[in-house]
């Protein structure tokens, strides 16, 4: 049985549909939407409007469909498959000691012809002529016969592919280190507001958190750099966690034992006060989502809030906007809708008050928010190696195109026939091409 | 786009225009001078578009890597410059232009419909991964449509062998031919995922996400993987494996045009 299982494996046409399968199932998995390809709105519709086919899309989306026992009992056989493979070929070189290049020497190709000189003569043209050409030549005697024999190309052509194969089997471990031992959350931080890490963080696995250090952290000095006013150049800040100070940036990311901190989402925070017949209704610093479009806010059971912030504020007749993205000239609009209908809006001044509706609205200032994603990844390493492996091996296999030939320089009269045999293990019509090139060089250095 | 550089642009792709006619007017007609023209109208065309990479390169302060048509340009120029340099290696291959130019039009002109406006290096482009990530990338796209030519070639060939077509490489010769371009562009896409994924756990903080982009990047990859087993472990040749080369492209156009299918992590690196 475990040997029909092994035969099964070994077999390289098992390798090939194992990975058909993979494809097949990859490509029709990308046709359905996931919770990536549509925003968030639009996944929830989907799930209210069409919920057979929500359900098809939670369970066959790419995401979703590779998280699958399925799918990971396929991927687990191809990595087996490649295993024995791998390890069997090892093993075939292990016993003889000997590449599959002298073994199967797949291709050859052979012109014969007689040369009007003797065979010291030719052999004296031949051996520079190879040469020149980058043959790593040899000659031999055998009897009246001369031999030379030439090598040529990078003989690791069967390493290159046993190297690629391994990084290939490397790359595979990478994906269960990461999935039993990583760690991925998000962050959402207001500036200068102190929190525990372990409650601060938002990840899927609630479990995960207890694996974090037990830490204090906050967000400091946050700064957004615009091109032109509009164009993102640069943002980042200071993270300060279990007394350290951490600066951080986009593709900067924070590290702290073993975590990183990558910022994701970098967006204004204003401090917004309603009072109500000098009542306390509202008292929150707002992190603003959507920049452009504004952000809804919960103001009690009926009412809510929309809150938009212009930087740059300017105002022309009836049109206001943002002159840019730059924190210049901070104006709030305020609106008050009930039931989904507005009934009161304001504009408020960062740092004044104004009355909107039967709110009395404050601004005192506005700050940065930041999202960070919290992530441990000890399959990176694992998962790097394994790149830098298979990628030498595919580049050790497509420099190699290891070739040989043969050179028999028989006296015949006055003159020499020459057998000229050529070996490939990949390319034969281009060695055909080659060999075909080299007789006819020595021909015209004859003639000449 | 700078003035200059819209000039040079829409010289060089009128020289990509005007080769694929003189192809194409060669095979049909059979009138062998054309392709020589239309190989050095391409030559042309690469000079200007050369100097149009130049300008934006001047204009924005950074290498045209971000966004579709900044990867459009240099996608192309890189394809451009690899035709060239297997033309040099392997005469024959000249006529592979009659692929090359049209597909070198079709993507420069969906670039220009994205827009061509000049902006600074954002903040997630700032990495040296990213240029590794870019290089490869288009190395191999670049390496993949040669493959998809010289399938189409053979595919042609085969059927008749008459006129230009008669002056094609010999059959055997287009088959390994597509082995060596298809073997280039499977090392260069992995390296292009490996960076692709060194520089993503840096941004992102993961280095794979099923993002449409990345399972696309990876399905491409391993159709071209599922190509060369099937070649080199089958012994698959002739038109089965020249229909192989035509066929695998679309797994790379998918990747390249895919951003329609949904929203993609790739085209809004950073959020603010």
């Amino acid at each position: 049985m475990i040997k029909r299982l092994l035969e099964i494996l070994n077999s390289r046409t098992s390798a090939i549909w194992l990975l058909s399968v993979i494809l097949m199932a990859l490509v029709a998995s990308t046709i359905l939407p996931n919770e990536i390809t549509l925003p968030p709105d639009g996944w929830a519709l989907l799930a209210q409007q069409k919920p057979l086919y929500f359900r098809l899309c939670e369970t066959f989306s790419t995401p979703y469909l590779v998280k699958s026992p399925a799918f990971l009992l396929v991927t687990f056989l191809l990595f087996l498959s490649t295993l024995v493979c791998t390890v069997n070929r090892l093993s075939g070189w292990w016993r003889y000691k000997i590449s599959e290049f002298t073994t199967e020497r797949a291709f050859s190709f052979a012109v014969a012809e007689y040369l009007e000189a003797g065979p010291d003569v030719v052999e004296g043209i031949a051996l520079p002529l190879l040469r020149g050409k980058g043959w790593d030549c040899a000659k031999e005697k055998d009897g009246a016969c001369r031999i030379i024999s030439g090598r040529k190309g990078i003989r690791l052509g069967f390493w290159g592919s046993i190297i690629f194969h391994g990084g290939l089997l490397l790359c595979f471990l990478a994906v269960p280190i990461s999935v039993l031992t990583g760690f991925s959350g998000q962050l959402v931080l207001t500036e200068g507001m102190t929190l525990p890490l372990r409650e601060a963080v938002d990840t899927p696995i609630k479990a995960d958190v207890k694996t974090l250090p037990s830490v204090n952290l906050a967000v400091e000095n946050l700064h957004g750099q615009y091109a032109k006013g509009r164009f993102k150049v640069q943002f980042g800040g200071d993270l300060v966690i279990g007394g350290k100070r951490l600066p951080f940036s986009v593709n900067q990311p924070g590290k702290y034992v073993g975590l990183q901190f990558s910022l994701q989402e970098f967006g204004f925070s204003p401090h917004l006060v309603l009072r109500e017949r000098e009542q306390v209704a509202f008292d929150y610093f707002l992190n603003l989502r959507h920049g452009e479009d504004g952000d809804y806010f919960p103001l009690n059971k009926d009412m809510r809030l929309f809150v938009l912030l212009f930087p740059d504020f300017i105002q022309q007749g009836n049109k206001i906007g943002s002159r840019t993205r730059e924190l210049k000239n901070p104006v709030l609009l305020v609106r008050i809708d009930r039931d989904g209908k507005p009934i009161h809006q304001g504009l408020v001044k960062i740092g004044a008050s104004a009355t909107v509706g039967d709110y009395q609205v404050q601004a005192p200032e506005v700050k940065n928010w930041v999202n960070l994603t919290v992530s441990r990844e000890y399959g990176l390493i694992v998962l790097i190696a394994g790149m830098i492996v298979g990628i030498g091996g595919l580049f050790i296999r497509f420099l190699s195109n290891e070739r040989c030939l043969t050179l028999q320089l028989s006296p015949q009269g006055a003159g020499t026939t020459v057998a000229l045999r050529g070996y490939s293990r990949y390319y034969p019509a281009f060695l055909e091409k080659e060999v075909q090139t080299i007789a006819q060089a020595l021909d015209t250095e004859i003639e000449r | 786009m700078t003035r200059y550089e819209e000039i040079l642009l829409w010289l060089s792709m009128a020289g990509y225009a005007l080769a694929f006619a003189a192809f194409l007017n060669g095979m049909v007609f059979k009138r062998e001078r054309f392709p020589v023209y239309g190989f050095r109208l391409i030559i042309g065309g690469f000079a200007c578009q050369t100097l149009a990479v130049i300008a934006r390169w001047y204009a924005t302060g950074h290498a045209p890597v971000m966004h579709t048509y900044e990867n459009s340009l240099i996608g192309i120029w890189f394809l451009v410059l690899i035709y060239q340099g297997l033309s040099r290696w392997f005469p024959p291959s000249r006529m592979f232009g009659v692929v090359v130019a049209p597909f070198s039009l079709l993507i420069l002109g969906n670039g220009l419909l994205v827009g061509a406006e000049l902006q600074p290096l954002e903040p997630a482009f700032r990495s040296n991964w990213l240029f590794i990530h870019v290089l490869f990338a288009w190395f191999s796209f670049g390496s993949y449509l040669l493959a998809f030519a010289d399938g189409i070639m053979y595919l042609l060939k085969e059927r008749g062998s008459s006129g230009t077509v008669a002056r094609l490489p010999d059959l055997k010769l287009l088959e390994e031919l597509s082995l060596r371009l298809i073997l280039f562009g499977f090392f260069c896409q992995a390296v292009m995922i490996g960076s692709g994924a060194i520089w993503a756990h840096g941004l992102w903080g993961r280095y794979w996400g099923w993002d449409p982009v990345e399972t696309w990047s990876l399905i491409s990859w391993l159709v071209y993987g599922l190509n060369l087993h099937l070649r080199i472990t089958l012994g698959w040749k002739g038109k089965k494996a020249a229909w192989l080369a035509v066929g695998s492209l679309f797994g790379i156009i998918f990747l390249f045009f895919g951003f329609g299918h949904g929203s993609s992590i790739h085209t809004e690196m950073f959020a603010q």
